[in-house]
């Protein structure tokens, strides 16, 4: 299996997982911004989401009890049906991430993270599951790095350069484990992206790794 | 809309169940909802067992599901999704809230509204319940093997690298067969 085949597979098997409601968190959030912002992956999550009806339609039915119907219908009130509590859009923030960082992205808490590099941490955590900001100047290289375990990345703002990929807002990128790379943010302005990891960055240059270590 | 006339122990068509949700939604109209719990909070129930829930929660999970397409009936579009999968939409969020404990972002409504809700309108003349009946009938005609890791996939508690190393078998393969269900699925909705 190629690198390319694998990743193809892995957004997929994603998706596949966010329909089923199985993901954790991080990848939960990452993958319901992937959909808002593309919508090659949110027709491919709509015909998923169908597939899991049209399952659960015929699912073997399991004996139920003689007053669950009676119970349900004791908790039905009788106003008028909810309004969706979807937060309105508005400015470059795609909705899955507006109840996390508000509709301001340049006014969150930016650390520095590294030559001209910074993040903010998003308060997701689920198990090894980890999922922060990263924000990159225009024309910066990140040094080259790997992961023990798996990086998912969708792009926010800007844009980048992976090797011979290009990312644009709404793209999104998986590297699994042990594969090295380096990407350069475009020269036009900042590349911010939005990325989950489940095992620590490993940097390749040895002064990183020491003052990593 | 008058809900379609069809035998009493046959599965509810797609065209029923969308009736049965707008009716709801409509009039607050308590036998659509006694309906739609019929068909529903018996699968709904397997739905949670699957996921290892014990009787109790997954019985809960059964109604609290139909407690909520009770309050949302109305916010389905039959030009957006197929009936079906806006009940399983609901049900896989009320499965998500119970199993995590605390509710995850995003919201319960913001994910009903990223997978069903803001899909465009169907074209004129692509029937939408249609195409959920034909994609009843091809998952029924899977073969067993792809059928099976399909609705492991879905209905456990575990994504489907959990699912290979559970049945020994490689990642690889299982990915290929729920690749190849997929790929079955898909073309058969584009092509209406």
């Amino acid at each position: 299996v190629s690198p390319d085949q694998d990743a193809a597979e892995s957004v997929g098997a994603l998706l596949l997982d966010f329909a089923a409601g199985t993901l954790p968190r991080p990848l939960s959030v990452l993958a319901a911004t992937h959909a808002a912002l593309n919508p090659v992956a949110a027709a491919e999550l709509r015909r998923l989401t169908a597939v899991g009806g049209a399952l659960l339609h015929d699912l073997d039915p399991a004996p139920i009890a003689d007053d669950a119907l009676e119970t349900a219908l004791a908790a039905l009130d009788t106003t008028a049906g909810e309004e969706a509590a979807v937060p309105p859009t508005g400015g470059d923030v795609p909705a899955p991430l507006v109840p996390l960082i508000g509709y301001d992205i340049q006014r969150l808490p930016w650390r520095w993270a590294g030559w001209r590099m910074a993040s903010v941490p998003l308060p997701l955590d689920d198990g090894d599951w980890r999922a922060q900001l990263l924000r990159v100047g225009a024309g910066a290289r990140v040094p080259r790095h790997g992961h023990g375990g798996s990086e998912y990345t969708v792009c926010l703002e800007g844009g980048y350069r992976d090797g011979e990929e290009r990312f644009a807002r709404g793209d999104l990128q998986v590297v699994t484990g042990g594969r090295e790379h380096a990407p350069v943010a475009d020269a036009d302005g900042p590349c911010t992206v939005l990325t989950v990891t489940n095992a620590p960055v490993r940097f390749s240059g040895r002064l990183l790794r020491f003052l990593t270590r | 809309m008058s809900v379609p006339a069809q035998p009493a122990d046959a599965p509810p068509s797609e065209a029923r169940i969308a009736a049965w949700l707008a009716a709801i939604g409509r009039n607050r109209d308590r036998a659509a909802l006694i309906e739609l719990f019929r068909h529903y909070a018996p699968r709904i129930k397997a739905f949670g067992l699957r996921a290892r829930m014990d009787a109790g929660a997954a019985e809960e999970l059964a109604q609290e599901t139909l407690i909520t397409l009770w309050r949302k009936a109305h916010l389905f579009d039959p030009a957006r999704a197929t009936a079906s999968a806006w009940v399983f939409a609901i049900a896989r969020n009320k499965r998500i809230d119970a199993l995590r404990r605390t509710v995850p972002p995003p919201s319960e409504d913001l994910r009903l509204a990223l997978d069903v809700g803001q899909a465009p309108a169907a074209d004129e003349g692509y029937d939408l319940g249609r195409a959920g009946e034909r994609l009843r009938r091809h998952l029924a005609a899977l073969p067993p093997e792809q059928a099976a890791v399909l609705a492991e996939a879905y209905f456990e508690d575990k994504t489907h690298q959990a699912i290979a190393s559970q049945h020994g078998l490689p990642l690889g393969t299982v990915k290929s067969r729920i690749r190849l269900a997929l790929a079955r699925l898909r073309a058969l909705m584009e092509d209406a």
